[in-house]
């Protein structure tokens, strides 16, 4: 959905047509489903947090600067909330344990740009240990190479410098690749 | 892709690779069922009576440098209010200035307080980085002042409990300063650039 089209439906959900707010969710429930399972571990947490995500969206709707992209807008209050669930769960998150991942594909599609070459292996310890990676430097890869965002973007939307954003990206990879190997 | 990310090359396609998860089907349905009942109209409307101020934050982490000043203003515009009542009230009741006090001289530090938060909402607004640092400093320096002020009030207030009155208006005064302080740490610094 581009840009005017995001502008006009949050014009009409602002005039008073609420439904019209269904046609944003249908839009965006599957990157931001992906990016709250991607940083969270849990599909159950991804769920909950992607309602609350959209529900949130709705109540700030009036604070959206109809010249901005919304998608970003919506990413940004996407990782607060999901920053502060996992402040809340900080306990269970360094206790967390991945759910086998052949638990998780059950609902997940293939959709790899890269084919089926990777083995369901490598996929499951890519979860793991993404999972071990600190929060800031996680949700800087997944924004950068799942969401397949700029610098620029994945700056906007956590709220840091394209600098420190190209850091924690390589940051993560580093430490990422170390854990893999 | 930046060269150093070139070492990373494999592991960015493993990651690129990742499948996508799919969300339940009857999510939107549930999203749309728990909507809270919002009063939009009269929302956008607080918005548009801000004067072009953009009271509203841009994002969840940052506040407009806009806002920022509207701030100060709306802090100064509180000071100047409570000055002119006094000034008023002390004319009204034909104080003699020939036996005006520290007291006596409040509404017009409460006037002066005005004018410094109008002049730190300006430099703010247009004077760039060193307009936002001055403007720190300006309100560090309103809350030492403020704090001061309120200890001397202290020497010639004779009521009971008189302590009371001051630790509270030192605290409201230092709450207001601090306020302040964090709204500009919150500033998009970016505008300022």
């Amino acid at each position: 959905m581009d840009q005017k089209t995001d502008a006009e439906i949050v014009a009409r959900v602002l005039e008073g047509d609420v439904q019209a707010y269904a046609q944003l969710v249908d839009a965006y429930k599957s990157p931001i489903y992906n990016l709250a399972f991607r940083i969270t571990g849990s599909l159950s947490d991804a769920e909950d947090l992607t309602q609350e995500i959209f529900i949130r969206a709705y109540q700030k709707l009036y604070q959206f600067d109809r010249g901005k992209k919304y998608f970003t807008w919506l990413y940004t209050i996407g990782i607060n909330l999901i920053r502060n669930h996992l402040k809340k769960k900080s306990k269970d998150v360094l206790n967390h344990t991945v759910a086998p991942f052949s638990t998780e594909s059950q609902r997940t599609e293939k959709e790899s740009r890269e084919g089926d070459f990777l083995s369901e292996d490598s996929m499951k310890r890519l979860d793991e240990n993404m999972q071990k990676l600190p929060v800031d430097l996680r949700e800087a890869i997944i924004l950068k190479f799942l969401h397949d965002m700029t610098f620029e973007e994945v700056a906007a939307i956590t709220g840091n410098s394209v600098s420190a954003v190209k850091m924690r990206v390589y940051r993560g990879l580093e430490k990422l690749k170390a854990l893999m190997d | 892709m930046n060269d150093k990310f070139n070492e990373y090359e494999d592991l960015i396609k493993i990651i690129q690779a990742v499948p996508q998860a799919t969300p339940p089907a009857d999510i939107t349905r549930r999203v749309m069922g728990r909507l809270p009942e919002e009063r939009f109209r009269l929302l956008s409307l607080f918005k548009k009576v801000s004067l072009g101020f953009n009271l509203i934050d841009k994002s969840e982490t940052s506040i407009s440098m806009a806002a920022c000043s509207f701030y100060y203003f709306i802090t100064g515009l509180f000071y100047l209010i409570i000055g002119i009542v006094s000034v008023t009230y002390m004319k009204k009741i034909s104080m003699d200035f020939s036996t005006i006090n520290w007291i006596g001289l409040q509404p017009y530090f409460a006037i002066g307080t005005a004018l410094w938060l109008f002049s730190l909402a300006l430099v703010l607004n247009i004077s760039g980085r060193s307009g936002v640092n001055a403007a720190r400093y300006g309100t560090i320096l309103y809350i030492f002042f403020a704090v001061i002020n309120s200890l001397l009030i202290r020497y010639y207030l004779h009521i009971p409990y008189a302590i009371i009155f001051v630790i509270g208006l030192a605290a409201s005064s230092a709450f207001m300063g601090i306020m302040l302080v964090q709204a500009i740490r919150k500033m998009d610094w970016k505008e300022a650039l």
